[in-house]
């Protein structure tokens, strides 16, 4: 099976799955920690509407993982805050 | 209905109106405040909440602006700072020559403004994510920012415990004068008054019209790109000196510079477009991009950045862009405080102390001249 | 704009004709909500296999609409593709770009494991994911259906093909009573197909020894010590308030998806400036009997005309389709349009059932977030009115930055709003300028 990163791990991935779909499939429910009070958010809304399961995705932040097809050249980050 | 009595209508609750309530009421002037809509739902919500002293040259306009700094800090000691009012300083830049902007600081700092020449590492230390295209700045700490929504708000509030009387959705559709008093009305209230402050920013040519007189203000309209949140990429008030060029000139063509600027939300916000465009409120894409591209070449790292909201406000202008203050030369008793452009936020501590002086008969802390409304009126004496 | 139902029916018909029809969509395939499907699936609808292979049809699928501009020649969209701007001139703009769901804020709604129903659909249908071992379905409204449908038969599936697996539905919770459903009795009576539909679900249910428990709503959701487990309070809601009598339970539960129904996705219309109106408190785009807005050569169809579910959403799809073509008097749109009524006499029926109480921030004293973005809570939303001087959901706005986050009040301005109604505030309209992810880099080229 294919594997991306987040953060130190390997996460595997069916092809056309989403990033957000895989880390769950893994058991990695936290995709960022809010600005102000650095609560762990998640996947919500599913659709892109909500901007709740936010990544940072090849040092690009604020990508959203319920939107982003999981590939091997992903390196993914959970996203603290802004960084 | 029996018509309210007070000494002071001021109309308007924007930043000016605000402001002209506190040194009104500091003056132990008892009045009433009133908008058509609520606090700061006019230009003073729509904008940035720059307090500058950098982008004047010398003149009247600059020894406002300098004392007016100062008196927002004052205001701030006094009723509490709950709108985000910090001195950080603003960062001119130049990219090709920089002389003018050089003769420029040069001619600031004898009016009695703090500068400071920086080259290119100091540039990079002061903004480490600016383009190391950028050779030539000018560094002025006294430039602050406040959230002015929040301190028209406060202001208001903190107001109302010392007597001022705020209110909102009415809007003013009629001032007469009888005898001594001004009555100002709306569709459900009637207020006497002695004074009339017209504080109703690029709405304040309406006012006068309907109290009989004549004030030339009008929109200019103006954008400001909002990103999502960033880490802090900027640290000062980062401009052009362009800019300053810009706020200096009648083209009616359209103008852009940037302005770019570090919001303690996060967001960055990319502003200072200029068009005279009437009261148009859509986006134009070609300013977005162009606004856009200053910024990315300003700062090369935003351009990941995503643009979250455009916003477009309209500030209030007059024919030499200098702010009207002072009494009507037709009607007895009104006042006006408008027309402050791209500097109504950092001038409304000044113009609304000039106009407390001037109602109480004070010696102005700036000569109020130039800014007279008789400037505009004189020929329809 | 949008390749949903309301769009692809368009299309279909466009696509009969000889116009040269451009179909944008963010999404990397076509079929909107309702016919969402995982990559290497076929595509959900059968009658739609050849529209999506017709040559007459330009697709252009990832692709962001962020801004039109309308003018005498014509009205441009930009929009960013694979980091391209895209810039094109239309005669005719049809509308469809669907709604948003609207999920309520509970005390600890922003828990990891806590979703709207419809993320929980779209796992299930476009990642086949079941996200948990102990899930809660609640809300209110028709949506609860499908997605219970969806969870089951997935939930069938992995138990056939991994006997191990233990997953189940521990809670099914409807906010509003059953007896509710003689408000529409008129709707019922024109679409008696819709009853059919409800027995079989009923039916269904009961084979799988499942319940939905009517007249109840979560009050609070709270961390557990124990990994991803979330144990919830359940109170009984009368009318608009929740009560102790029956006293409520507590459930324990990892994946708690909640749904109180949608909300029109005003963005591209508030882009337009089209007029629009007010329907059970959502903002609708104004169309007229061809799916006309109040902009010439711009028409709208799907859920941002009103709440009512894919087959109205076809239907007006094709209805402004005839109209775009010159056909808006025939006797094939009449036939529509008469469909159509049918439908949507069901559907403000339904709306009428399943209203959502206005009054859901007094369920618990607790405050809660309400802006999830940029974490504003409930008192701050209050003490901006009750303080500040806000008098609207835009004022509110300046003061709290309730709605200025990354999703640009997607998700929490009907929620404002309600509170904002308490403060005697009128419904401010949406306005989101921006009208898709695009970044500074994109638009410098
Ligand atoms: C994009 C943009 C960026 C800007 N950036 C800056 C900046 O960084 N720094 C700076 O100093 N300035 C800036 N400005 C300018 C600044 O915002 C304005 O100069 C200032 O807000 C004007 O304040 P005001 O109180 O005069 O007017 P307003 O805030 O417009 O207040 C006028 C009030 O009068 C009320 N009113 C009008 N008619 C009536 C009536 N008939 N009856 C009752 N009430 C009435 C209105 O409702 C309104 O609330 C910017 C402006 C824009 C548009
Ligand atoms: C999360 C969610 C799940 C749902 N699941 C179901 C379900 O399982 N069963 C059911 O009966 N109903 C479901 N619905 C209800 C659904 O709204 C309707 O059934 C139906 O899909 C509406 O059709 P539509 O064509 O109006 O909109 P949609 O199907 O929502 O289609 C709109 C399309 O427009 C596109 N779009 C929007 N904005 C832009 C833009 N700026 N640029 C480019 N493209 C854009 C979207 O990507 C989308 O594909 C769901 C709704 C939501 C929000
Ligand atoms: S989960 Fe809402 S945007 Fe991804």
């Amino acid at each position: 099976m294919k594997h991306f990163k987040f953060d130190d791990e390997n996460i595997p991935f069916h092809d056309g799955e989403s990033v957000a779909a895989a880390l769950l499939r893994a058991g990695k429910w936290r995709f960022r920690e809010t600005r102000k009070t650095k609560e762990d958010r998640s996947l919500f809304c599913g659709i892109g509407h909500c901007f709740d399961c936010i990544v940072v995705v090849n040092g690009e932040i604020n990508q959203r993982a319920c939107l982003l097809e999981a590939d091997e050249k992903l390196s993914i980050r959970k996203q603290l805050g802004v960084n | 209905m029996k018509p309210l009595r007070t000494e002071v209508v001021i109309i308007g609750a924007g930043i000016v109106g605000a402001m002209c309530a506190y040194y009104v009421n500091r003056a132990g002037l008892k009045a009433i405040v009133i908008d058509r809509g609520t606090v700061a739902s006019g230009t003073t919500g729509a904008g940035e909440g720059n307090i500058m002293v950098s982008d004047k040259s010398p003149g009247p306009e600059l020894e406002l602006a300098l004392k007016s700094r100062d008196m927002w800090f004052e205001v701030a000691q006094d009723l509490g700072n709950e709108f985000e009012l910090v001195a950080k300083g603003g960062l001119a830049v130049s990219r090709g020559d920089a002389s003018s902007l050089f003769e420029l600081s040069n001619s600031q700092s004898v009016a009695g403004v703090q500068t400071k020449r920086v080259g290119a590492s100091e540039i990079q230390e002061l903004e480490p994510f600016i383009s190391k295209a950028i050779q030539n700045g000018v560094h002025y700490p006294q430039d602050a920012q406040c959230q002015p929504m929040l301190a028209a708000a406060h202001i208001l509030r903190q107001l109302q415990r010392r007597g001022l009387e705020f209110i909102g959705h009415q809007e003013v559709l009629k001032i007469e004068r009888k005898s001594e008093n001004l009555t100002v009305r709306t569709s459900t209230l009637e207020i006497q008054s002695d004074f009339v402050v017209n504080a109703a920013g690029t709405w304040a040519g309406e006012i006068a019209r309907l109290a009989g007189s004549e004030l030339p203000i009008m929109p200019r309209r103006g954008f400001i790109l909002v990103t999502a949140p960033l880490p802090k990429y900027v640290n000062h008030k980062v401009y052009d000196s362009d800019y300053v060029d810009n706020v200096a000139s009648s083209d009616a063509d359209l103008q852009t510079s940037t302005v770019i600027e570090g919001t303690q939300s996060g967001t960055i916000l990319i502003g200072a477009s200029r068009e005279r465009v009437g009261f148009d409120k859509s986006i134009s894409v070609s300013v977005i991009q162009r606004l856009a591209r200053q910024a990315t070449s300003l700062f090369p790292i935003l351009a990941g950045a995503q643009l979250l909201r455009v916003y477009n406000g309209f500030r209030p202008y007059s024919p030499d862009h200098l702010p009207v203050i002072g009494a009507d030369s037709l009607i007895p008793g009104l006042y006006h405080c408008a027309g402050h452009e791209g500097a109504g936020i950092g001038l409304s501590a000044g113009s609304g102390k000039v106009i407390a002086q001037l109602i109480k008969n004070e010696i102005p802390i700036v000569n109020p001249e130039p800014f007279s409304p008789a400037r505009f009126q004189m020929a329809y004496l | 704009m949008g390749a949903g139902p309301a769009g692809l029916a368009a299309a279909r018909i466009l696509s009969e004709h000889s116009v040269s029809v451009d179909v944008f969509d963010q999404y990397p395939r076509a079929g909107g909500q309702y016919w969402r499907h995982a990559k290497n699936e076929p595509f959900p609808a059968e009658s739609f296999k050849t529209t999506l292979t017709s040559s007459r049809l330009n697709w252009l699928f990832e692709c962001s609409i962020w801004q039109i501009e309308s003018e005498k020649s014509g009205h441009t969209i930009y929009a960013i593709q694979n980091g391209r701007t895209i810039e094109r001139t239309y005669d005719a703009l049809l509308i469809a770009t669907g709604a948003i769901e609207r999920p309520l804020p509970i005390p600890g709604w922003t828990l990891p494991g806590v979703m709207t129903a419809g993320a929980l659909q779209s796992l299930i249908k476009g990642q086949g994911l079941i996200p948990g071992e102990r899930i809660v379905v609640a809300g209110s409204g028709p949506f609860l259906f499908p997605v219970i449908e969806s969870l089951q038969k997935s939930i069938q599936q992995s138990s056939s093909s991994n006997p191990s697996s233990d997953i189940r539905i521990v809670g099914i919770f409807e906010a509003r009573k059953l007896s509710r459903w003689l408000l529409n009795s008129v709707g019922l009576l024109l679409n008696p197909e819709k009853v059919i539909d409800a027995m079989r679900f009923l039916i269904n249910l009961k084979r799988e020894k499942l319940r939905v428990t009517t007249g109840r709503v979560i009050t609070s959701i709270k961390d557990t010590n124990s990994k991803n487990v979330k144990r919830i309070s359940v109170m009984p809601l009368k009318g608009e308030k929740v009560s102790n009598n029956p006293t409520g339970q507590e459930l324990d539960c990892d994946v708690i998806a909640i749904s109180y129904g949608f909300t029109p996705d005003l963005t591209i219309p508030s882009i337009l400036k089209l007029k629009t109106v007010n329907k059970e408190d959502d903002e609708i785009v104004m169309v007229d009997s061809n799916q006309r807005s109040s902009k010439l050569g711009v028409w709208a169809a799907g859920e941002i005309t009103g709440i009512g579910g894919h087959e109205i959403a076809i239907r007006e799809g094709e209805i402004a389709a005839l109209d775009i073509l010159g056909k808006g008097g025939s006797l094939t749109s009449a036939i529509r349009k008469i469909d159509r009524w049918r439908k949507q006499i069901f559907a403000t029926g339904l709306a009428r059932v399943y209203k959502v109480s206005k009054r859901w921030f007094e369920w618990n004293a607790d405050d809660v977030v309400v802006c999830r973005c940029e974490e504003v809570s409930r008192d701050e939303i209050i003490n901006s009115f009750r303080e500040l001087g806000a008098d609207s959901v835009r004022t509110s706005k300046l003061f709290t930055r309730a709605g200025m986050g990354m999703c640009q009040g997607r998700l929490c301005h009907r929620n404002v709003q309600d509170i904002a109604r308490v403060f005697g505030s009128e419904s401010t309209k949406i306005s989101r300028p921006i009208g898709g992810a695009v970044t500074l880099g994109e638009l410098s080229d």
